[in-house]
C-alpha cells in the first residue's frame, strides 16, 4: 500500500523528502521503501481470510537544519485497510504483498505556518513606535 | 571584390555574434530554469526543497511569472487545475518566504525580493485567489498577499473588496475577511493617496456591514473591521506617512484600471 504527501496544501509534496516513515498495521512494525514521492509499505497478506487492519503512520522530520516553520516536526495519521483480493490492484510485488488499491495522504504543513511572517517588519514603511501598534488580524480558515 | 566583402562580412557577423553570446546564453539559462518551475506547476511534479532553500531568488522569479500568467484565467473561468496550479505556486512562494524567515525587526530577504519584482498582474492572481471557493488557494493567498503587500500594490485588494457579490456566498464572505485583514497591514505605513482609499473603503465597508451585524458568519469579519481602524488611527501621530505623497518609486498603482471600484481608484498626482 502507498502512502503520499497531501498535494492538496501545495506544501506537503516538496517537503516530504525531509522526513522518515515509521509505519505499523495493528501495533507490528512494517518494512517500507521510499519510492520518488511516495513510501510504499509492505503490509503481508496470506488470504487466509478478509479483514480490516489499521496502519499508523508516522513522519518524522529529518533535516532540522533545513527546516522552516511551514514543517511539522511530527505527523501522525492512521487509516484503515481492508485487506481482501478484491481490493487489490496488482499482484506486482507477490501474492504475499499485493498492491492495493487504496492510496493513502499524510499532511505535513505545520499550523505555525498558516500566519503572516514578516508584513509588519518592514521597517522602511514602518512607523515609529510600532510597539503600540495592534498587528493585523488574519481569519484562520482551517 | 566580392570575397572582400563576403570576408568583412563574415568578421563582422562572427563579432557580433561574439558580444551577444554571453547575454543570449544568460536570457537562455533564465528560461531554461523557469521551464522547470512551469512544467512542475502545471504537472503536479515535486520541487525539490533544495531548489527552493539554494538559489530562492531565481524560483521566485518564476513562480511571480506563472502567477503573472495565471491572471487571465482565475479572471475568467478558472478550472479545478487551474486552483491546483495556484495552489503549487503560491506553496512553494510560501515555502521560500518560511525558510527566510527574519530574525528579529529585519525584513524578510524574500518578502523584499517579491516586493521589488512583484507586479500588479501577479497581485490580482493573488487576490482572486484569497476569496475563491478552493479552501487551499485562499489560505495559500491570503498567507502570500498578508506578507508581500505594501505601497505599491494595495490598491489591488481594494479594487476586489469593491466587488458587489462578496456577500452572495460564504466563500465571498472568508475571502473578504481575508483581502480586508490584507489591507489592514497597510494601513499603519500607507502613503496619503492610500490612506485616503483605505479610509474611504472603511467608510463603504462600515456603511455596507453595520446592518448585517448580527449575522455569526460576520465576526471576523468585524473583528477585522475594527482591527483596521486601529491600524488606521495608529497615523494620527504628526509626520506620519498619510501626510506624505507617495515616493515616485512607490506609484504602481497610477496605472493601475480598476475592475469594480471605478472613481474611488482614482490615483492624481501633483
Amino acid at each position: 500500500v502507498r502512502i503520499v504527501p497531501d498535494d492538496s496544501d501545495g506544501v506537503s509534496g516538496t517537503v516530504f523528502a525531509n522526513y522518515i516513515p515509521d509505519v505499523s498495521v495493528n501495533g507490528e512494525n512494517m518494512p517500507v521503501l521510499r519510492r520518488g514521492n511516495s513510501v510504499e509499505v509492505y503490509v503481508y497478506y496470506f488470504g487466509s481470510k478478509d479483514r480490516t487492519v489499521t496502519i499508523a503512520a508516522d513522519f518524522y522530520h529529518v533535516r532540522p537544519s533545513i527546516k522552516s516553520p511551514l514543517e511539522k516536526d511530527h505527523a501522525s495519521e492512521q487509516y484503515a485497510l481492508t485487506l481482501n483480493k478484491g481490493n487489490v490492484s496488482s499482484n506486482d510485488g507477490s501474492f504475499d504483498f499485493p498492491e492495493y488499491k487504496e492510496v493513502f495522504r499524510i499532511g505535513l504543513q505545520s499550523d505555525d505556518g498558516k500566519k503572516i511572517l514578516g508584513a509588519d517588519l518592514d521597517k522602511s514603511h514602518q512607523p515609529e513606535g510600532t510597539t503600540d501598534l495592534a498587528p493585523a488580524l488574519f481569519p484562520t480558515e482551517k | 571584390m566580392n570575397r572582400r566583402v563576403f570576408a568583412a562580412t563574415g568578421l563582422l557577423l562572427a563579432a557580433l555574434l561574439a558580444r551577444q553570446g554571453p547575454a543570449l546564453a544568460q536570457t537562455k539559462e533564465a528560461s531554461d530554469s523557469c521551464r522547470f518551475y512551469q512544467g512542475a506547476v502545471q504537472t503536479g511534479a515535486t520541487i525539490p526543497d533544495k531548489l527552493l532553500t539554494g538559489d530562492w531568488r531565481t524560483a521566485l522569479r518564476c513562480l511571480v511569472s506563472v502567477l503573472e500568467n495565471l491572471k487571465e484565467r482565475v479572471a475568467a473561468r478558472p478550472t479545478p487545475d487551474d486552483w491546483a496550479q495556484f495552489v503549487r505556486t503560491t506553496g512553494a512562494v510560501r515555502i521560500i518566504i518560511a525558510n527566510n524567515e527574519a530574525v528579529g525587526s529585519n525584513v524578510n530577504p524574500a518578502v523584499q525580493f517579491v516586493r521589488t519584482i512583484g507586479t500588479l498582474d501577479a497581485l490580482s492572481t493573488l487576490a482572486f485567489g484569497a476569496r475563491t471557493e478552493d479552501d487551499n488557494s485562499r489560505l495559500n493567498a491570503t498567507l502570500v498577499l498578508g506578507n508581500v503587500i505594501d505601497n505599491q500594490g494595495v490598491c489591488v485588494p481594494i479594487d476586489h473588496l469593491y466587488y458587489k457579490d462578496l456577500d452572495a456566498t460564504a466563500y465571498g464572505v472568508k475571502g473578504r475577511a481575508n483581502l480586508l485583514a490584507v489591507v489592514s497591514v497597510v494601513a499603519p505605513w500607507a502613503y496619503k493617496e492610500n490612506y485616503q482609499k483605505i479610509e474611504a473603503l472603511y467608510k463603504d465597508m462600515r456603511q455596507q456591514l453595520e446592518p448585517l451585524r448580527a449575522r455569526p458568519d460576520l465576526k471576523d469579519t468585524f473583528s477585522i473591521l475594527d482591527n483596521l481602524r486601529k491600524r488606521l488611527d495608529f497615523q494620527q501621530k504628526p509626520g506620519s506617512n498619510k501626510d506624505v505623497s507617495i515616493p515616485k518609486d512607490l506609484r504602481a498603482c497610477q496605472s493601475y484600471r480598476p475592475q469594480w471600484a471605478g472613481d474611488k481608484l482614482k490615483y492624481t498626482f501633483p
